[in-house]
């Protein structure tokens, strides 16, 4: 019945995988609003403090329960003896799975604007009109079936030749186009204004308490913490490699593509003259009706429109399999089936469990009605589910684990962590996991009606005169510092493996 | 009942939490049937 276990191949291979993993829509369509809504650059100060202070650290945890277990979640939980084992680790594995049958949902609509880009479909149309016309035509059906066939597809071939192989192609593309359309917006006349707006620092954000409850939920998210995701790709990890180093390279390569994702959206939509519209959306309205506007007026639209829905369906993709994989790796494992055939039944079932949301949009009236159903199973899934098995997480290792969570945190890394880590993850972490639990809970609320404005909203002054030049400079040398470092760090590991080899050699 | 319902908020609560509680339980049932056919072998 027990199968062999299929470990990432490669070095890189991983690190990409893990990126993949991290990288997705909301790296591209959230990140970029709330730097520019919440203090402009200032927001990197609470989002690096949190990213580097608490949810680092949340990556950790994950990997290690992974590692040191090397089962799917469910089996995780069960073999670390943690309390309810089989019924938490369920949701290790269910959880994500819900969250699947969603993501992949908007994963299709990408895939339909890639299309939609170069076949000009929505030139000369209103976006909303358009996006809302799409969302009652076949093209949902045929798009929601394909992006599941591509992650199953891919999850099928496995770790090595699935997994590995589709995120070392996915990835540095996804980089590569962020890049090119970076180029392109920074160098439209006007672009100035756009920069200005998202990386002009706003002190006083620093004291909006939002920024900070944006900053803990976005480094959360962004990292796919509580999603059963990083565990399971930690349980795939060789015991040869260090996991704090790792963990670090992967978060500021995910935060890179975050920073980039800003200056391919603002400096365009300013020059375009849709500055005020972008600046006031978020998510979904961003990317399907203020976007195709910016692309539609900008010069060889089509062609940019294009590559940039090509990139954010690689990073929707590369986090759909990964959300995907624990329900085949509970399969592979507890039922011991064969990978394609999980790979086939996972595919069928969330299809399935995705008709309800297509249907949904035929329902007549605006997006709230046609997207009603979404957003509740994100309210219970996405809001809150997820992170109380964040939670659980960082509490299995931290309390369940102890010395063994703390040898296999140093195991074989080059840079070991103190023994402060593991009062760190046992106290520390949880607090601000189960912070932000309840924030969620009180916003859901919030938002429903149920409760009365409980967390402050302070609105933002206007600009304030500081010096554009300064900002910039600051700016550019955290992200400079970042992708730098992100850099060194790998090229370092590849020479130190080099040198390992030539020793062997020699020896 | 109206067809209308089936639009309704209520009814989109009533059907998520009803699809998130039965194929849970669903999965438990499942899991159990694994594990007692791997004892038994």
């Amino acid at each position: 019945m027990a199968q062999k276990r299929e470990l990432w191949k490669t070095h890189w291979g991983m690190i990409l995988a893990m990126i993949g993993t991290e990288v997705g829509l909301g790296n591209i369509w959230r990140f970029p609003y709330l730097v520019g809504k919440y203090g402009g650059g200032v927001f990197l100060i609470p989002y690096i403090i949190l990213l580097l202070g608490v949810a680092v650290f949340a990556v950790i945890a994950e990997w290690v329960l992974g590692r040191h277990t090397r089962r799917d979640p469910l089996g995780a939980f069960e073999k670390i003896k943690f309390p309810f084992g089989r019924d938490i680790g369920a949701w290790g594995v269910i959880g994500p799975f819900f969250l699947f049958s969603y993501y992949i949902v908007i994963t299709g609509w990408v895939i339909f604007f890639v299309i939609a880009s170069f076949g000009r479909l929505y030139f000369g149309q209103d976006s909303e009109q358009f996006f809302l016309s799409f969302l009652s035509s076949p093209w949902i059906f045929a798009v929601h079936a394909l992006a599941i066939f591509i992650t199953s597809s891919i999850l099928a071939l496995g770790v090595q030749k699935g997994i590995e192989r589709a995120c070392k192609i996915m990835i540095p593309t996804l980089f590569l186009l962020l890049i090119i359309v970076v180029i392109r917006s920074v160098t439209l006349p006007g672009a100035r204004l756009g920069i200005e707006f998202y990386m002009r620092p706003r002190w006083e954000g620093l004291l909006n308490p939002e920024t900070w409850i944006a900053a803990l939920g976005q480094v959360f998210f962004t990292l796919s913490l509580g999603m059963g995701a990083m565990l399971i790709y930690g349980s795939y990890l060789r015991d040869e490699w260090g996991i704090p180093a790792n963990a670090l390279a992967c978060t500021l390569g995910n935060t890179s593509s975050s920073i980039l994702a800003g200056f391919a959206i603002f400096p365009a939509a300013f020059a375009l003259g849709f500055g005020t519209l972008v600046s006031g959306s978020e998510s979904i309205g961003l990317t399907f009706f203020v976007l195709p506007r910016v692309f539609e007026k900008m010069p060889a639209g089509w062609l940019f429109g294009g590559l940039f829905f090509i990139l954010l369906s690689f990073g929707a993709l590369s986090s759909a399999i990964s959300i995907q994989e624990p329900s085949i790796a509970w399969l592979k494992e507890e039922l011991g089936w064969k990978r394609k055939k999980s790979a086939l039944i996972t595919g069928i079932i969330v299809w399935l469990l995705g008709l309800p949301f297509l249907l949904n949009g035929f329902i007549p009236g605006g997006l709230g009605k046609k997207l009603a159903l979404l957003g509740k199973m994100d309210i219970i899934i996405g809001q809150l589910a997820l992170p109380l098995f964040g939670l659980v997480s960082v509490i299995a290792v931290g309390h369940f684990m102890r010395k063994k969570g703390y040898q296999e945190i140093n195991k074989n890394a080059k840079h070991k962590i103190g023994a402060w880590i593991m009062p760190w993850i046992r106290w520390v972490v949880p607090v601000f996991v189960l912070l932000l639990f309840f924030l969620s809970l009180i916003k859901v609320l919030q938002d429903l009606g149920k409760i009365p404005q409980i967390i402050p909203t302070v609105s933002m002054p206007e600009f304030s005169p500081v010096g554009i030049t300064a900002s910039t400079i600051v700016m550019m040398v955290t992200i400079c510092t970042i992708i730098w470092g992100g850099f060194i760090f790998m090229t370092h590991r590849v020479i130190a493996v080099e040198k390992e080899k030539r020793k062997g050699r020699v020896g | 009942m109206k067809l209308s319902f089936l639009a309704s908020p209520k009814f989109g609560w009533i059907f998520v939490w009803t699809e998130i509680v039965l194929i849970y339980l669903a999965f438990l049932w499942f899991h159990r049937i694994a594990q007692r056919k791997r004892k038994a072998k």
